[in-house]
C-alpha cells in the first residue's frame, strides 16, 4: 500500500499530489510537463517535497511534520528511468549487481544470473551499454531495479524511447514479470493507450495536481471533469445547458451544434441542476457516421450502427465532411454539423471510423451522424 | 661548456608531480561542491579559485611569502611546533606551483562533473549505494576524460611556474632551484648554450608527460563513444 500527498513549489508551478494505490500497477497519465516526473522523484526520496507524507507499506518515508525523510538508499524503492540510465562504463553484468552490494559474492552471482536469464539478456552479461538495442538497455535497466528487491518499483515513461515494435513486446513481458517480481508499481506516462494497458488504476494529473484517481474503466467512462476528459482522449467536447432531468434520463441544449441531444447515464445526480450549465462528451470512436449515398455499397465505411429503435431522429444530425485523416485501420472524419454555430476551428465533430476494406470518405461528402445516448458523457466544467 | 646539471629538471619534475597530486587532493572535494551548488558562497569561492590565474605571479609569490614566512602566524607555529620551514624551502617551492596550477584541475574538474548525467547519481541512489561510493565508481570513472585533462593541465602550469617559486622558494642552486630558474639564471650569465640545453630539455620533458598522460586518459576510457 502506497500513500501519498506532497507539496511542493517549482518555478512556474506546484505539485500538489494526493493519491494512494493497492498492489498492481497505478498510472499516472497526463500531459508532459505536469509534474508526473516530479513526483516520483518524490516517492523515490530523490527530491524533497516542501511538505508532505509518504508511507509504503506503513514503512513512513517522509513526513514533513515529524521531520522523518528517508534517504533513497534506505526507501526499497526501485526506478526505471525514462533514458535508463545505465552506467555507461559498467558491463550488464556489473550494472545489474549495482544495487546488490549487501549480498555475499555469490548470492550476487546467483541473484545476477537469475535476472539476466529473467530478462532474457545472459548473452549479453559483458556487453557495454552502447552495445546494446534500446530495448535490450531498457531489460538491463529493468532487471538493474528488480535486482534489490523493492518494495516499490517507478517507471518514468518507461517506453517513450522506444520504437513501437520493440514497444509491443517489452508491454508484454512487464506484463508477466508485474505480478510476480515487482508487486507495485506505479508508472508515469503521457499515452493514454499504454496506460490503460498496462495499470489496473490510473491517476489522471494536470498542473501538479490529481485530477481524478480511480480504477481505469471508472475514469475512461466517467470521468470527472472536462479537463480528465480531455486528457482521456474525449475530442468532442461541448458546453450546454440542462434543460430536462428524469430517472438518468437528460436533455442538454447544445448550441454549437444547434441540436438537443438526449443523454442516458448513471443513475446518479447529473453534475448541474435543470438549467445549469453543463459540458457534453463524445469519443471520436463513439460518433455513428452514415455516408450519404453510400449505405448498402459493399466496403463503404460506416462507424456504429444506427440502431432503429433509439428513435429516428434522436441526437442525428446532418454534416459534412470537412478534412480527413487516412490512418491504415481507421479514417478520421472533421465534420461540419448543418445547423451548428460558427466556431474557431471550421469544424464541429472528430469521429474515428473503422476502414475495413474500403477507402475513407473524401472532404465534402454529406453524411448523417448519430450520438448514441448511452456514450454521451454529462461532465462538470472544470 | 658546462657539464649538464640534471638537479633542476629533476627537482621541477618532483615538485610539479607533488603539487599535483595536492592539487587533485584538494581540488576534486572543491570542484564537487562547486558543480553542484549555486549561491553566494559558491560564487564567492569560485572567485578565490580563480583569482590565481588572474593576478600576476609575483603578486601570488608575494601573498605567500607574506603568508608562509618565518614572521607570518602560520610560518611562526610550523615552525615551532613541527620545525617546518616553508619559505625558501622545495616545500615552499610545491606550494607556490600549488596554488599557481589548482585554478586549472577546478576549473576542468567542476566541467567534468557537471557533464555527469544526474540520473546516473540517482539511479545509483535508488540502489542503495552510498553517495562516498557513487562518487568513487560512477562519477569518478565517467568523469575521468575531463578529470584527467585537468590534472595534465594543472602538471604543466606547475612545472613551468616561474614567479611564484621564485618569491617563495628563491632559486638557491642545489636547492630550489627549478628549471624556468635555471633557464632564467643561465640567460642572465651569458651562457646561451646552457639555456638552449635546457630549453630543449624542459620542452622534451613537456612533452613526454603530456603524451604519456594523453595516452593514459585514453586507455582509462571504456564504454564511451
Amino acid at each position: 500500500m502506497l500513500e501519498v500527498d506532497i507539496k511542493k513549489n517549482l518555478p512556474g508551478f506546484a505539485i500538489r499530489a494526493s493519491f494512494s494505490s493497492g498492489p498492481g500497477v497505478l498510472g499516472i497519465l497526463g500531459p508532459s510537463g505536469c509534474g508526473k516526473s516530479m513526483t516520483l522523484k518524490c516517492i523515490a526520496g530523490l527530491v524533497t517535497p516542501d511538505a508532505g507524507r509518504i508511507v509504503l507499506n506503513r514503512r513512513v518515508l517522509l513526513d514533513t511534520s515529524k521531520g522523518i525523510n528517508v534517504p533513497p538508499q534506505e526507501r526499497r524503492v526501485g526506478m526505471l528511468f525514462q533514458h535508463y540510465a545505465l552506467f555507461p562504463h559498467l558491463t550488464v553484468k556489473e550494472n545489474v549487481a549495482f544495487g546488490l552490494k549487501h549480498l555475499s559474492r555469490p548470492s550476487r552471482e546467483q541473484r545476477v544470473e537469475q535476472l539476466l536469464a529473467l530478462t532474457r539478456l545472459s548473452d549479453y552479461a559483458h556487453r557495454l551499454p552502447h552495445q546494446l538495442s534500446g530495448g535490450q538497455q531498457q531489460r538491463v535497466a529493468l532487471a538493474r531495479a528488480l535486482a534489490p528487491e523493492p518494495e516499490l518499483l517507478l517507471l518514468d515513461e518507461p517506453f517513450a524511447a522506444l520504437d513501437s515494435q520493440v514497444k509491443g513486446r517489452l508491454e508484454r513481458e512487464l506484463m508477466t514479470l508485474q505480478p510476480q517480481y515487482m508487486g507495485m508499481a506505479v508508472m508515469v506516462s503521457h499515452n493514454l493507450e499504454e496506460v490503460y494497458r498496462l495499470c489496473s488504476r490510473i491517476a489522471v494529473f494536470a498542473d501538479g495536481t490529481v485530477l481524478q484517481v480511480g480504477d481505469k474503466e471508472q475514469v475512461v467512462k466517467r470521468p470527472a471533469s472536462r479537463t480528465v476528459a480531455r486528457i482521456i482522449g474525449i475530442k468532442n467536447l461541448f458546453e450546454g445547458i440542462l434543460v430536462a432531468s428524469k430517472a438518468a434520463q437528460w436533455e442538454v441544449d447544445v448550441p454549437e451544434l444547434g441540436m438537443r441531444l438526449k443523454v442516458r447515464g448513471e443513475p446518479d445526480a447529473p453534475p448541474a441542476k435543470a438549467g445549469g450549465p453543463v459540458v457534453v462528451g463524445i469519443r471520436p470512436a463513439d460518433i455513428g457516421v452514415e455516408m450519404d449515398g453510400g449505405d448498402g455499397s459493399p466496403g463503404s465505411p460506416s462507424g456504429r450502427e444506427i440502431s432503429p429503435g433509439d428513435g429516428e431522429t434522436a441526437n442525428s444530425c446532418t454534416a459534412h465532411v470537412v478534412q480527413v485523416l487516412e490512418g491504415i485501420d481507421r479514417c478520421t472524419l472533421f465534420l461540419r454539423v448543418a445547423g451548428g454555430a460558427a466556431r474557431e476551428d471550421d469544424y464541429h465533430l472528430q469521429a474515428d471510423l473503422p476502414r475495413g476494406a474500403g477507402s475513407c470518405p473524401a472532404p465534402g461528402q454529406q453524411c448523417r451522424v448519430y450520438l448514441p445516448q448511452d456514450r454521451l458523457m454529462l461532465l462538470e466544467d472544470r | 661548456m658546462n657539464k649538464l646539471d640534471l638537479f633542476p629538471l629533476m627537482l621541477s619534475l618532483r615538485v610539479a608531480g607533488i603539487a599535483t597530486m595536492l592539487a587533485v587532493l584538494a581540488g576534486l572535494p572543491l570542484a564537487w561542491y562547486l558543480a553542484r551548488r549555486r549561491g553566494r558562497l559558491a560564487d564567492l569561492l569560485d572567485s578565490l579559485i580563480t583569482l590565481p590565474l588572474v593576478l600576476p605571479p609575483t603578486v601570488l609569490g608575494y601573498y605567500l611569502l607574506v603568508a608562509l614566512g618565518r614572521q607570518s602566524p602560520i610560518g611562526h607555529f610550523l615552525e615551532q611546533q613541527f620545525g617546518l620551514t616553508l619559505v625558501f624551502t622545495p616545500r615552499g617551492a610545491v606550494i607556490a606551483a600549488c596554488v599557481a596550477s589548482i585554478p586549472y584541475f577546478i576549473k576542468s574538474a567542476r566541467a567534468a562533473l557537471e557533464g555527469v548525467d544526474r540520473d546516473l547519481v540517482d539511479a545509483a541512489r535508488t540502489l542503495g549505494r552510498t553517495e562516498g561510493e557513487i562518487f568513487l565508481a560512477i562519477i569518478v570513472p565517467i568523469a575521468w576524460r575531463g578529470l584527467a585533462a585537468g590534472g595534465v593541465l594543472t602538471f604543466a602550469r606547475a612545472l613551468g611556474d616561474f614567479g611564484t617559486t621564485l618569491m617563495v622558494a628563491g632559486g638557491i642552486p642545489g636547492r630550489t632551484l627549478t628549471m624556468p630558474i635555471a633557464i632564467y639564471n643561465s640567460i642572465l650569465a651569458g651562457d646561451r648554450g646552457m639555456a638552449n640545453l635546457l630549453v630543449a630539455v624542459m620542452t622534451l620533458a613537456a612533452l613526454a608527460v603530456i603524451f604519456t598522460l594523453n595516452r593514459l586518459q585514453r586507455s582509462f576510457i571504456r564504454g564511451r563513444d
